[in-house]
């Protein structure tokens, strides 16, 4: 209810701000009035946190409970061990990781050096790490150990008991074995695909005609640039070169007193990390006073701590909790901490918490000890204890803050420019709104399980900066396409001085990004506002140059120049360009050497088809005869192809065409077919050309409306599709024959034409599918019409990571703020739009305002918002189950992607650049 | 721009840094994680004893096919007791290596009892 008032209130607000009279200096009333609506859409997203907030502070109030590590003894007979235990297994790991062979792993203390000339000398380091055979991969500070560079001629042998050895040679970024070989990823496509990719020996052995079965030493590439390494996890695999042995399996490792232990297990041509801990040797205050037995100590910090949360119900006044070690009494009420350790058993501590006092204390055999919020707590006897963090969360002020100073920043560095014109005001209330839902729905994700995660959070804040630094440049831009050549000043310093507040706003964005990142990830944020600086300074230094501002002052006069033939070619080099990366392995996202950040390609393609398409519109705006108009439209519905479907289909992204491809669609169809739009054509020749971009929109609604034909489009080739009414269950027999990709796509075909029949086919596969078609019902219906509440329901458990991106109206919106807050969230982009006609009305007119590149820029806007709102809303619908669903999310509001953030503050940007160049219409 | 807006807009550039620092100080994105204090609880035999009168007990009879001998340790690790407490409810100290005999011996086991079954208790 909240939001759609909020919604309301920022459509209400703009389209007033649109009708009153332009402001006057000195100011008047209706300026003050302009001023106060302006304020208004500014803390419209502080104001609905508050309320939203405010709302739940109840459920805000959570006791935390982190289990982060553990102080162990080790000894050589008492060694700490590492590894996957069998099911009801008594003697369990100290540190435990299902998926390894069970005590893959030991840390020994170093053997003492002998007196005596024969006697064995002291193992270097402060302890030792004993590995066995087969074993893990094993990192060490970020090195694997037992890794060996491989040569050119080397040759690898696998010789296993009871069977002939195997000889491999590696040569030429290959691996041979008689007349078969396999080739390993080369330098392009390590440089952009990243070499994560890892080739263990027993799926190479199948491509090479061999029984490698159970030898998974694999090959690995550290970087872009040297040789392959060649990790042996087991004493059968040997490295020769020349005829000498030049790497074996070795057991025993010295290490060093301070380390990051990294296990993993090669799993679907990847290295899976199966945990990561921080050891430090002799480390803890445990053992008896005065006992200094530190040397024989082990404090383990874990990188992924388990962490619970309990809240506080408002009608109890005193919270108490077991904190034990898995044991069979009074189960219901108890945290058990997941140690499944011999070392530990039985261990329970009470923990209560008074709500009046909001105090905790800790009771552990009769020691009770009042609880310190951060700090640690170890739980146990002796030299073996369990370290517990216990925190508690109340009202999380710091997101009002975040939002107040998001409102801040628009009301300094983009004050005047919302006073005047309403369009940029229509645009930045839903930003602000959706940004501030964007924060809300990350804090959940932090504080509530199952991940407990920063980063969407990190992210959520860091777009509060972000998106704001990218609005102000787009606006300084359009301040510079629209500025009188004459105007423009020749001198840098001068020209420096006039930019002095958008770089001071650039500079503070950035304080704001450094401030909000995570550390060691404050660089990478830093990078579009960087590009956003040197773009302006850029600008600055060529305006000097006379042909510089000789093409300035055409594209102000004429536009930005367009052919139809460059639309049909800017289409193909986008096809071949995505094709080429999907070849590289970057299908949907580009990799980016050296930082290794995965950009979604979107991120770069659809403002670029918004702008293309903006630019396209704008020149069939002006063609008064059929025929141009209709090579024109045939040319930007060919780029359209391109782009979309033929990109779509290159890639196997089936949702870049069937959500992305509908915004542009969508804009050409509304400027042929609204009457009030921008053509000279005669209402029938233009009703006739709707036809063509009517076209794929209507085959979307076809795909939707009636999924039976396409099941029998993408069932083709199958036997049973065609005997479909005769088949016992068509839905497996179908996808029996047809890849896997496709058998996905009949699959959702399926599970919106006939759940039913989905359900009943039995495949792992299609029972995924039935799942999320089930979990979404229950989550539409859970909220009913109003919601629950913020935080009132829990976070899935069992949907992956899509619960962060293509499933958050699902998840966050329905249960907490009901069916009517997933239409305030589709008002929402729906609102973004009103900054079109808001800015459009003297576009066609006979007004010297009405340039060229000010309709471009019009057209160029309304591209790109649609590109937000339109496959947000499609998304919504989905998510609703009323259309296909495909794995896409809705416009900023995908919490665990920066590269979300990036393309709806590009597409915004572009919106604000257009609207821009029409400033001075109602300016 | 008149020299009044100016002026606004620089002390408005000032609220955002100090906003910004304050942010930074007080309101980091990820808690901050410190190891530096740590508390540790201290076994009393005392504190024991009375931990076991507030817990809820049963005398386990070792059972003849348990095996020709078990250890109270062995016994404690079975039911997921603290070896500690098994031997405070036994009147015993250090226990762990305390033989037992199947069929004869027994143990008092200190089961857990929940707090809100001993808030109930008038």
């Amino acid at each position: 209810m909240l939001t759609l008032l909020a919604a309301a209130l920022a459509i209400a607000a703009a389209v007033l701000l649109g009708r009153l009279p332009p402001p006057t200096r000195p100011a008047d009333r209706t300026t003050w009035q302009r001023r106060g609506l302006v304020a208004l859409l500014l803390l419209l997203p502080l104001i609905h946190a508050a309320l939203v907030l405010a709302g739940s502070r109840e459920r805000l109030r959570m006791l935390r409970f982190d289990y982060i590590g553990k102080q162990l003894s080790f000894g050589d007979g008492q060694p700490i061990t590492a590894g996957g235990s069998p099911a009801g297994a008594d003697e369990v790991e100290d540190l435990y990781a299902r998926a390894l062979p069970p005590r893959s792993l030991q840390l020994l203390p170093p053997t003492p050096g002998g007196d005596g000339e024969d006697a064995a000398p002291a193992t270097p380091g402060a302890a030792r790490l004993v590995l066995t055979s087969p074993g893990p991969a094993v990192m060490v500070d970020g090195a694997l150990l037992n890794s060996v560079e491989l040569a050119d001629g080397d040759e690898i042998v696998v010789d296993r008991p009871g069977g002939e050895p195997v000889f491999l040679t590696y040569g030429g970024g290959k691996v041979l074995l008689g007349d078969r070989e396999v080739a390993l990823r080369g330098l392009l496509g390590r440089l952009f695909g990243g070499n994560g990719r890892v080739y263990d020996l027993a799926s190479m052995g199948l491509a090479l005609g061999t029984d490698l079965g159970g030898v998974f030493s694999f090959l690995r590439h550290p970087g872009v640039l040297g040789p392959w390494q060649l990790v042996i996890r087991s004493d059968e695999v040997t490295v020769e070169r020349g005829g000498e042995i030049v790497g074996r399996f070795v057991e025993e490792h010295p290490i060093p007193a301070q380390l990051d232990l990294d296990l993993g297990v090669v799993s679907n041509g990847s290295l899976r990390r199966q945990r990561r801990d921080r050891l430090l040797i002799g480390a803890g205050s445990l053992g008896k006073d005065g006992d200094d037995t530190s040397q024989n100590r082990v404090e383990v910090r874990f990188a992924e701590p388990r962490i619970w949360t309990v809240t506080v119900p408002p009608e109890e006044p005193q919270v108490s909790l077991a904190l034990t070690v898995p044991s069979t009494f009074a189960r219901h009420e108890m945290i058990e901490l997941p140690e499944p350790s011999s070392r530990f058993r039985g261990l329970s501590a009470v923990y209560e918490y008074e709500r009046g006092s909001d105090t905790a204390t800790l009771s552990y055999f009769g020691d009770r000890q009042t609880v310190v919020p951060g700090d640690v707590y170890a739980l146990g006897l002796g030299d073996n204890r369990l370290l517990l963090r216990l925190q508690r969360s109340g009202f999380p002020y710091q997101l009002l803050l975040d939002l107040a100073l998001f409102a801040l920043f628009f009301a300094v560095f983009l004050g005047r420019g919302l006073v005047a014109h309403a369009g940029l005001a229509a645009v930045v209330g839903p930003l602000g709104l959706l940004l501030g839902h964007r924060l809300l729905f990350s804090y959940k994700v932090a504080t509530q399980p199952p991940d407990f995660s920063f980063e969407p959070m990190q992210e959520a804040r860091l777009a509060l900066w972000l998106l704001p630094a990218m609005q102000l440049t787009a606006w300084t831009a359009a301040w510079w396409l629209r500025r009188p050549v004459a105007k423009v000043p020749e001198r840098f310093g001068e020209a420096l001085r006039s930019m002095a507040w958008p770089l001071a706003g650039l500079a503070v964005a950035a304080g704001g990004c450094w401030a909000v990142a995570g550390a060691g990830r404050r660089a990478l944020p830093l990078v579009p506002l960087l590009l956003a600086g040197v773009l302006i300074l850029g600008v600055l230094l060529l305006v000097r140059w006379q042909k510089a501002r000789d093409a300035l002052g055409r594209v102000q006069d004429e536009g930005f120049p367009v052919r139809p033939v460059w639309l049909v070619g800017f289409g193909v080099a986008l096809l071949v360009v995505r094709w080429i990366a999907a070849q590289v392995g970057m299908p949907e996202t580009l990799r980016l050497p050296m930082v290794g950040f995965r950009l979604l390609w979107t991120v770069v393609q659809l403002p670029l088809a918004a702008a293309v398409v903006g630019i396209a519109i704008h020149y069939l705006v002006h063609r008064t005869r059929v025929r141009t108009w209709l090579v024109g439209l045939l040319a930007t519905w060919a780029f359209l192809g391109l782009a979309f479907l033929g990109v779509g289909l290159a890639v196997s992204d089936t949702g870049l065409f069937l959500a992305h491809a509908l915004a542009p669609f969508v804009a050409l169809l509304a400027l042929v077919s609204i009457p009030w739009m921008w053509t000279q054509l005669p209402s029938w020749q233009r009703l006739g050309l709707a036809v063509l971009p009517a076209l794929p929109l209507l085959a979307v609604l076809v795909v939707n409306a009636y999924p039976e034909v396409l099941i029998r489009l993408v069932g083709w080739g199958s036997q049973a599709a065609r005997t479909e009414a005769a088949g016992v269950s068509p839905v497996r027999d179908s996808a029996s024959q047809l890849g896997a990709n496709r058998a996905q796509q009949l699959f959702r075909l399926y599970m919106l034409a006939s759940p039913q029949r989905l359900s009943e086919s039995g495949l792992i596969a299609s029972e995924r599918v039935a799942i999320h078609y089930a979990t979404l019902q229950s989550y539409a219906d859970e909220g009913g019409f109003w919601g629950k509440g913020y935080l009132a329901s829990k976070l899935p458990r069992h949907l992956g990571i899509t619960y962060l991106s293509d499933l958050v109206p699902m998840v966050f919106v329905l249960p907490d703020f009901g069916k009517l807050g997933l239409l305030a969230i589709a008002v929402l982009y729906l609102a973004l739009l009103v900054a079109v006609p808001l800015t459009a009305p003297a576009v066609g007119e006979e007004e010297p305002s009405a340039t060229a590149v000010g309709s471009q820029g019009l057209y160029m806007a309304l591209a790109a918002l649609l590109s937000v709102a339109v496959p947000s809303l499609y998304m919504i619908l989905a998510n609703l189950n009323l259309v296909l669903f495909t794995g896409k999310n809705l416009s900023l509001l995908s919490l665990n992607s920066l590269s979300d953030v990036l393309q709806g503050g590009v597409l915004v940007a572009l919106a604000v650049l257009g609207l821009g160049l029409r400033r001075g219409v109602t300016a | 721009m008149s020299r009044f807006n100016e002026q606004l807009r620089s002390v408005g550039v000032l609220v955002l840094v100090a906003g910004l620092f304050f942010v930074h100080r007080y309101f980091p994105t990820h808690p901050p994680e410190s190891w530096e204090t740590v508390h540790g609880f201290h076994l009393d035999s005392e504190e024991c004893r009375e931990l076991r009168d507030q817990r809820q007990t049963v005398d386990f009879a070792i059972p003849e096919e348990a095996g020709p001998e078990v250890t109270a340790g062995e016994v404690a690790r079975s039911f997921r007791l603290e070896l500690p407490l098994v031997c405070a409810a036994n009147d015993r100290t250090d226990c762990g290596d305390d033989a037992l005999s199947p069929g004869t011996d027994s143990l008092v086991l200190p089961l857990y009892r929940s707090p809100k079954a001993s808030q109930e208790e008038p």
